[in-house]
């Protein structure tokens, strides 16, 4: 195990190291002159001269980007051009929306996808079984935007139930940051829910079929007591690994899905920085999602690993 | 002795006899053939003629409901409705085609590269793809924004390069499993090289596997370039999007919400039929797979 977690920690360092670079490469060296990229093409010199001195990018590339990922290490991404405050400020205030944006919605779908998944598997090729499927297959199909304007018109601009958008902050009241966020978590679950009833309802159907399921079964266990106490436990493996592999999708789909209901998290920032071309908060923010998609990927891998031996001998 | 290498395959394919006659009984397959082929006709018919003008302001017709002038009604703008999604199909199609094409000639090459040489060659390969894939589509088409400025181009090589690590671990894991078998072995022995028993034997074996992943890939493509669009880093204005028609319609969905309704329906009946086909498909070449279901 400790080979395994070593090769593996080590691909996570490569990895990291690899998606720094190219973010740097991509944002300040490729494109040409980072001030200009900022500025644009036709900003007087003596301007450009000054967000150069400002930012340090009369600097050679390879020095600003070692001291970059130096100030990483103790905590620091810089100045927002734009806001003049520090990109690690603004990203934990933005923070505020998304992290409860990305939780709640991960909570509804596993919650949703769990009922959705036994119904399905416990209805196996009847008339609930299908409904569950086609409406999985629905949601897949919808993008996540179109499927928050849907809900926007019906729940906030014709029932008048929920506001149609914006958050004004945790400070107003819990309540009132609940049903500012209640649509955006239920628009953001969707495709999550669709694939994880797949995903569980395969995972239940597949484990029913196990020969230990028939040995409890002909041991006198009820159809649901064997579900419950077997099949359940064991085909909870592959969500719980889709569920990892899923934090990406929740991430990218917080980006839309703020935009889609003003939220002022994280996706609106960066979306707002390449609109002020305030590459600085770009930089830091993409960093901080690839972070966050290669270290889940890592906690996956090495909980699979635990759970199955196999894949540590392969690896 | 001559060894004949290509008579003991027995992987499903996409040519087998009995494949159309089953593809034609598949409902769901037919379903999807039919939204999907229904998209490409209204594609193909709209580069010569739509209903009016896709771009053209007619301010006087703006806000219009569905009539029999107007099927679909008109945008804020006066634009018909109808003739910018025929337009806009272009576009998701183009976006799609070139970027699944980039990503799997790319991802196939480098899949069966690795799984032909195995060792530092392939781990190299994985390591690329793990590093690609930290990046998700919508972080891509951000960092080619943030660096060159919002365009189709941008939201193309996006998903392109992001689907490339997709192909290339498909390609290389049923590569892999398809090196060790018996045909493979009996080529080998026949003295073919690396390169003659990749494209003779191991890429159309895999070929099924290919085509599905690029139906879904392609449904992923139109989604990813309409959200793209939408967040005003896709296609930019006058070329016409199903994705940017949501994001300005979105504004007017206080005074009338039904010219967000039809650009969403578009894309959920194209992805839906495109993930039909890709669910069929892979029923098909897989018999096995579809009983489990």
């Amino acid at each position: 195990m400790s080979v395994f977690l070593a090769r593996r920690f080590l691909t996570f360092l490569i990895t990291i190291s690899g998606a720094s670079g190219i973010i740097f490469l991509l944002l300040e060296v490729l494109p040409g002159d980072p001030a200009l990229t900022m500025l644009g093409v036709d900003a007087p010199e003596s301007a450009v001269a000054a967000i150069r001195l400002e930012l340090g990018l009369d600097r050679p590339p390879s020095v600003r980007y070692v001291a970059w990922i130096a100030g990483l290490f103790h905590g620091e991404m810089g100045l927002s051009y734009v806001y003049k405050v520090p990109v690690t400020e603004l990203i934990s205030q933005r923070l505020q929306v998304t992290l409860p944006l990305a939780i709640g919605a991960m909570a509804v779908a596993t919650l949703a996808s769990l009922f959705l998944g036994i119904f399905a598997a416990t209805n196996h090729n009847r008339i609930g079984d299908y409904g569950v499927m086609g409406f999985s297959q629905l949601g897949l199909a919808i993008p996540d935007f179109w499927f928050g304007i849907l809900l926007i018109i019906l729940f906030a601009v014709s029932l008048r139930w929920l506001p149609s958008g914006g958050f004004s902050g945790w400070d107003e009241g819990v309540w009132r940051g609940v049903r500012s966020l209640t649509l955006p978590v239920v628009t953001l679950s969707l495709s999550l829910t669709a694939i994880m009833t797949r995903v569980t309802r395969s995972a239940i159907l597949e484990v029913a079929r196990e020969d230990f399921v028939r040995t409890a079964r002909a041991k006198g266990l009820s159809r649901r007591a064997a579900l419950w106490r077997h099949v359940l436990r064991n085909a909870l493996v592959p969500v719980l690994t889709i569920g990892g592999v899923l934090v990406a999708t929740v991430l990218t789909g917080t980006l839309i899905i703020e935009n889609v209901f003003a939220l002022p998290g994280v996706g609106k920032l960066i979306f707002d920085a390449i609109l002020n071309r305030d590459l600085m908060v770009v930089k830091n923010v993409v960093l901080l999602f690839a972070a966050i998609v290669v270290v889940v990927n890592l906690m996956v891998d090495i909980l699979y690993a635990m759970v199955d031996p196999r894949i540590r001998i392969q690896t | 002795m001559p060894v004949d290498t290509t008579a003991s395959v027995s992987q499903p394919r996409l040519t087998a006899p009995g494949f159309l006659h089953r593809a034609l009984r598949h409902r769901a397959f037919m379903i999807g053939l039919v939204l999907t082929g229904t998209m490409i006709i209204f594609a193909l018919v709209s580069l010569f003629w739509t209903p009016y003008s896709a771009t053209e302001i007619v301010i006087a017709d703006r806000f219009k409901l569905p009539s029999a002038n107007h099927w679909l009604g008109t945008d804020q703008f006066g634009r018909d409705i109808l003739s910018m999604i025929m337009a806009g199909a272009q576009t998701s199609i183009v976006v799609g085609l070139i970027a699944v094409s980039l990503g799997a000639v790319l991802g196939v090459s480098l899949g069966l590269w690795a799984a032909a040489q195995r060792g530092w060659t392939e781990d190299v390969i994985m390591r690329l793809s793990d590093l690609n894939l930290a990046f998700p589509v919508i972080l891509i088409a951000i960092l080619l924004t943030a660096g060159w400025g919002p365009g189709i181009t941008n939201a193309i090589l996006a998903l392109g390069i992001y689907n490339i690590s997709i192909f290339a671990r498909q390609v290389r894991g049923a590569g892999i499993a398809m090196w060790e078998r018996e045909f493979v072995l009996a080529a080998r022995a026949a003295g073919k090289g690396n390169l003659a028993i990749t494209m003779e034997h191991i890429l159309p074996n895999i070929a099924s596997i290919i085509v599905v992943q690029a139906t879904i890939s392609f449904a992923i493509a139109i989604l990813a370039e309409a959200a793209l669009s939408y967040l005003g880093v896709g296609s930019q204005p006058p070329d016409p999007s199903w994705g940017r028609m949501l994001s300005e319609g979105q504004n007017y969905i206080f005074l009338t919400p039904i010219i967000a309704v039809w650009p969403g329906l578009a894309i959920v009946l194209s992805v839906l039929g495109l993930n039909l086909i890709g669910d069929g498909l892979r029923d098909l070449v897989d018999p096995r797979l579809a009983r489990k279901r």
